[in-house]
């Protein structure tokens, strides 16, 4: 649980104090998401409850879609702007 | 029948100034003159049911505020007091009607000017009726706003308009101070009805009353011309002299007599009110008086007695005297409206001239003016048996018989003005009636004695100046009479009466009647027999310097008033009205407003991150202030102290930094 709650304050620190770079917003908010599974799987282990453990399933699966989605909308945004800086 | 008494001036008035085209200026003369009359009858037989038999009316006719625990309501009360101020006002009001005709009779204007007439006396029997203070504020106002159109009434004068704002304005500060009385008096005792005030009195904190008396003393001040509220009086003589004499003279400045004496039962628990009122009522005796001393325009003269005589009836409030007082204000009505119409009688058969320099010898021309004119002088310089005496001689000797430092303060200036009384009222009959004339000699020849309508009544004025007080003053002021029963009262402690007319030393009783006949022989002698002492006098250093203070009457308006007065509102405005006001007002507030808006819309950046950032710190705010009774172990309201705490802090804490990050 632990693990979990650092991983979470990892990425919310990677999320604000990143002031330029989009990707690194993207692995943050990745690593945001697999830190609320890995707690979901944790406290569902800890309670013997098969749904939580399903539910992380639905979660990183669609965490990969919407970094698919994230990292597509900025492939497009560098085709159409050039460059990637937060800050135009 | 008691209120036709006030229905009769207000249709006359109604009828004179609407129609008055209709009717023409006969009709108005008709009109108002028999309306007055049945009005003084109505009075005469009020005097006699309410006063005389000693049985008051209250009339009530319907709610007028109606608002949760305060209600006012259209009320009169016809009591001893009431019926008392009814016969001066009337009688006065009804001869100065028919004196008009006469003496305005060949102005455009007739019918505004009786239209005015009758709407004042009007206003002002409903200031002496009023069974509530609501009530009687509608008449004070009432009779300040007519005193203001009859001052203007020749409105193309340019000092006659001037008057007239000074008038109002001056009255304006003392109806300031007695708003805010009626307030404190609501507030005290929850209603402004006479009858529930005056029985509570007796229970009230003293402050309290103290505050409320001298309030209430702020408007007698301004409508009564006293210190430092005068100079509106004096100016107030560009009016025809019909209204110097009704409203100037006889009733309008009496209102705030009336004032103080209906108050009685709330002035009587407030020792602190009633010593001022008696040091401003004396200082104003004797300042007015030695104002009159040196003034050159009839008008003027008589005006600053009339202030001096006002000074007197305060000073009989102030020692608790209030029927004296009254008595006072009922003679002092008479002799002063007979004086003033004398006056008025003088200056329209000498051209118009009011400079009583340019008169002199009008007793050969004038010798009916003149006999009324002595019998008035008489009377008010208190000669014994005369109306004045019964009641000015006796403000003094009541003065004496308080054994207090302002009773005594009182009666030295009281005697000291008789004497001034006395001088400056012989001057102005030795000026005017005795000394060789000094006027043009077609002025003379074109001088005569006036018509009827202005003889009689003079004429009736005169006999009341002579009679009135001998057959009036047991009645009102008699050893032992009952004759106001519940309408005034005065507190046992401080009734003088008895000392006064028993126990003083003969020399302190016969003081202000020896200064009286020595003001008097001294005028006679200064100015008809060897008027080359004034002369000489005034060309001497001190002497100018005298007659320029006393003739600038202290200087009052041109250094107290107009310069001190505009440093003052030149302060005022600059620190307080642009400067604190409008800095923590309208200025200040709109600035910072401004400033936090600034502030809040510098937040919205449009970087992501910072969004982010508000977004995390909200989370842990919340999540702070969810958990904050789990990690601080307290009760709700503390922890809803410090919801407040942390979100103020956050907020104030951030401002700053973001507001200088960009």
């Amino acid at each position: 649980m632990n693990l979990s709650i650092l991983l979470f304050l990892i990425g919310i620190l990677g999320f604000i104090l990143n002031r330029k770079n989009i990707i690194l917003m993207i692995i943050a908010i990745e690593i945001m998401l697999l830190a609320v599974t890995l707690l979901v799987l944790i406290s569902s282990f800890g309670f013997d409850d098969n749904i939580g453990q399903t539910f992380s399933i639905y979660i990183i699966s669609i965490a990969g879609a919407e970094s698919v989605i994230g990292l597509s909308i900025l492939v497009a945004f560098y085709r159409l702007r050039g460059n990637i800086s937060i800050r135009s | 029948m008691y209120l036709s008494i006030l229905i009769f001036p207000l249709l006359a008035s109604f009828v004179s100034g609407f129609m008055g085209r209709k009717i023409g200026i006969t009709g108005s003369h008709i009109i108002t003159c028999t309306c007055l009359s049945i009005s003084s009858l109505l009075a005469t037989v009020a005097f006699y049911e309410v006063g005389i038999c000693g049985s008051p009316v209250s009339v009530y006719l319907f709610n007028w505020v109606d608002s949760e625990f305060m209600s006012i309501s259209w009320e009169f009360l016809f009591d001893q007091l009431t019926v008392s101020m009814f016969i001066p006002v009337l009688y006065i009001s009804t001869l100065i009607h028919i004196y008009t005709t006469s003496y305005l009779a060949e102005d455009p204007h007739n019918q505004r000017f009786f239209s005015y007439l009758s709407l004042f006396t009007f206003f002002m029997l409903l200031l002496v009726s009023g069974a509530n203070y609501f009530v009687m504020f509608i008449g004070w106002e009432g009779i300040g706003v007519v005193s203001y159109l009859l001052i203007n009434f020749y409105f193309t004068r340019i000092q006659a308009n001037k008057a007239a704002i000074l008038a109002l304005t001056m009255n304006r500060v003392g109806d300031m101070g007695l708003s805010i009385g009626f307030f404190a008096l609501f507030a005290l005792f929850g209603s402004v009805d006479y009858s529930t005030i005056f029985s509570l009195a007796p229970f009230m904190n003293e402050t309290a009353i103290t505050v409320i008396s001298l309030l209430l003393l702020m408007g007698a001040m301004a409508k009564s011309a006293q210190i430092p509220l005068h100079s509106w009086l004096p100016g107030s003589m560009e009016a025809p002299t019909p209204v110097s004499a009704l409203l100037h003279a006889a009733t309008l400045v009496t209102a705030g007599l009336y004032l103080l004496i209906r108050s009685s039962a709330i002035l009587e628990f407030s020792p602190t009110a009633l010593l001022v009122i008696t040091l401003i009522g004396a200082s104003t005796a004797f300042f007015a008086a030695t104002c009159g001393l040196v003034q050159n325009d009839l008008k003027r003269i008589i005006a600053f007695s009339t202030i001096s005589q006002l000074g007197y009836m305060i000073m009989a409030v102030g020692l608790s005297q209030y029927n004296v007082a009254l008595m006072h204000v009922v003679n002092h009505a008479f002799f002063k409206a007979l004086l003033f119409l004398g006056a008025g009688a003088v200056i329209h058969s000498f051209a118009d001239e009011q400079d009583i320099r340019k008169m002199g010898g009008l007793i050969k021309f004038l010798p009916f003016t003149y006999t009324v004119m002595l019998v008035g002088s008489l009377s008010l310089l208190a000669t014994p048996w005369l109306t004045g005496f019964y009641s000015k001689d006796l403000i003094i000797e009541l003065a004496y018989g308080q054994y207090s430092f302002s009773g005594i303060y009182a009666y030295i200036l009281g005697s000291l003005t008789a004497g001034l009384t006395a001088f400056y009222s012989f001057r102005l009959i030795s000026l005017v009636f005795l000394t060789i004339p000094n006027g043009i000699k077609n002025v003379y020849l074109n001088s005569h004695e006036s018509n009827f309508a202005v003889i009689i009544p003079l004429f009736v004025l005169a006999l009341f100046s002579i009679f009135f007080g001998f057959v009036f003053s047991d009645l009102f002021v008699g050893v032992g009479s009952d004759f106001f029963a519940n309408s005034i009262f005065i507190n046992p402690n401080n009734i003088a009466i008895i000392e006064a007319e028993f126990s003083l030393p003969l020399i302190i009783k016969l003081l202000p009647t020896i200064l009286s006949i020595l003001g008097a022989t001294s005028a006679i002698f200064l100015y008809h027999a060897y008027p080359d002492f004034i002369i000489n006098f005034t060309d001497s250093a001190l002497g100018r310097k005298i007659y320029t203070f006393l003739n600038g009457k202290y200087f009052f308006d041109n250094y107290y008033f107009i310069s001190a007065g505009l440093l003052t509102g030149n302060t005022i405005s600059k620190v307080l009205d642009r400067g604190v006001i409008e800095l923590l007002g309208p200025y200040g507030l709109a600035s910072v407003l401004e400033n936090t808006a600034n502030n809040i819309a510098k937040l919205d950046t449009g970087v992501i991150t910072t969004y982010s950032l508000y977004i995390t710190i909200g989370i842990l705010s919340l999540s702070f202030l969810v958990f904050a009774p789990l990690l601080f172990d307290t009760f709700i309201i503390s922890e809803f102290r410090l919801i407040v705490i942390y979100i103020s802090a956050l907020f104030f804490a951030l401002l700053p930094s973001l507001s200088n990050k960009h």
